[in-house]
């Protein structure tokens, strides 16, 4: 707009959003979804954005998502034939876009980021994390994990495919995880 | 846009002398406040449009009926947001939550077809030509502008009426030249300065249209069998 900052924003094709989302984004990327919380595709999307390092924002009406899906729900549960096309799912990605640009003008009193809580070693808690993995060798994977790439180890599982979601814990694979189940 | 249009977007201008002096804490007290107060606007342009477009609103809805019962179809077109907005309005007509599915087509969807369009005639001509293709003149023109003055928007709208078409405007603050158009079969103007309350506003007229003209053709395919033979 006009007399406002320009920020880079980009409308993900819809006919296949994982493989164009997994092209666009980097880490750090903000992807806001606008849907059903049981679409299949943005289900799919949303499990691999932990992957990716991109924090996710969820509008919608009707039946949520589930919660661990994305990092922020916009939620009404008015029907969702009805709010999607009478203006207000529309004022919802409006006034995120507004207070955003507020929160521009107030350089250097930018919100901080909430402190991560690291009291526990991620490593010694058992923690898996969930990666995307983007290539495979002999025993081991190149894979996305946090919004950085590294590899690791597959020796514990079947040799996993490009694309497929896996569980990490101290650079080991510990098992893949499922395709999504729709309509849970 | 070739003239100046700062004046349509004071959204968030309110809040810079207010929260400049505070801390964080009030920053986020701000934020709140502020988009309560945005909703609350929103809420409130929507259904004094609604309310003050009351007698067009069931004109055009009775015109539109005629029209999609001898077969007519919905053509839609904007710039921007309000090219996301034709877009939802088209799909809305087509892909119905209830009621009879009606031929729908936003004209900014083809995206070859737009870039071939301004490239090789201009863009004040992208949707007027891709109209003239289409369109027979049982058929409806829905152009969404903001400030009432899109050109290529304003050239669909009379290519339109010229061939037949009933032609709506969905115009914002006081019309534009939408409001003084001679070509225009309706004009809806949001009364707001705000693009974005605007575009909201225009959604729910075209959501409010859409529900009545499915109420008369409910009532239509209840009391008549249609003559397929009457088509203008």
């Amino acid at each position: 707009m006009v007399g406002k900052a320009a920020l880079p924003a980009v409308v993900v094709p819809s006919d296949d959003p994982v493989d164009a989302t997994r092209s666009l984004v980097r880490d750090g990327d903000v992807l806001l979804v606008v849907g059903p919380g049981h679409e299949p595709s943005l289900v799919d999307v949303c499990r691999r954005t932990p992957a990716w390092g991109v924090e996710t924002i969820w509008i919608g009406a009707g039946d949520r998502p589930d919660a661990a899906l994305a990092d922020h729900l916009v939620w009404t549960d008015d029907d969702p034939a009805r709010v999607s096309v009478d203006g207000r799912l529309i004022l919802v990605y409006h006034l995120l876009w507004e207070l955003t640009q507020v929160c521009l003008e107030h350089a250097g009193r930018q919100l901080a980021e909430p402190e991560p809580s690291h009291d526990v070693c991620i490593t010694c808690a058992d923690e898996a994390l969930v990666a995307e993995v983007v290539d495979v060798t002999d025993g081991a994977a190149v894979v996305r994990l946090q919004g950085t790439t590294t590899t690791v180890d597959t020796t514990l599982v079947d040799t996993p495919r490009p694309h497929d979601l896996v569980l990490v814990h101290a650079g080991i694979v510990l098992s893949t995880l499922d395709e999504p189940v729709a309509a849970t | 846009m070739a003239e100046p249009s700062g004046f349509l977007y004071p959204m968030t201008t309110a809040d810079d002398g207010a929260s400049r002096a505070g801390d964080m804490g009030d920053l986020l007290d701000d934020l709140a406040a502020s988009a309560t107060a945005k909703a609350v606007e929103s809420a409130t342009t929507t259904a004094a449009s609604i309310a003050d477009h009351e007698s067009e609103l069931a004109a055009l809805a009775a015109g539109m009926a005629d029209r999609i019962g001898a077969g007519g179809r919905v053509f839609t077109c904007g710039n921007g947001g309000s090219a996301t907005d034709a877009e939802g309005v088209a799909a809305l007509f087509r892909e119905p939550p209830r009621g009879r599915p009606v031929p729908a087509l936003s004209l900014v969807s083809d995206l070859a077809i737009v870039t071939a369009l301004a490239n090789d005639v201009g863009f004040e001509r992208v949707f007027a030509r891709q109209l003239r293709v289409h369109a027979r003149p049982v058929d409806i023109v829905m152009g969404f502008s903001t400030s009432g003055n899109s050109d290529n928007v304003l050239q669909a709208l009379r290519a339109g009426h010229d061939d037949g078409l009933l032609a709506v405007g969905f115009a914002g603050d006081r019309g534009g030249e939408m409001a003084v158009a001679d070509f225009l079969d309706t004009c809806l103007v949001v009364s707001s300065t705000s693009i974005h309350r605007i575009q909201e506003a225009q959604s729910a007229l075209a959501f409010d249209l859409w529900g009545r003209v499915q109420d008369l053709l409910e009532r239509e395919s209840a009391n008549t069998v249609h003559d397929p033979g009457g088509a203008a």
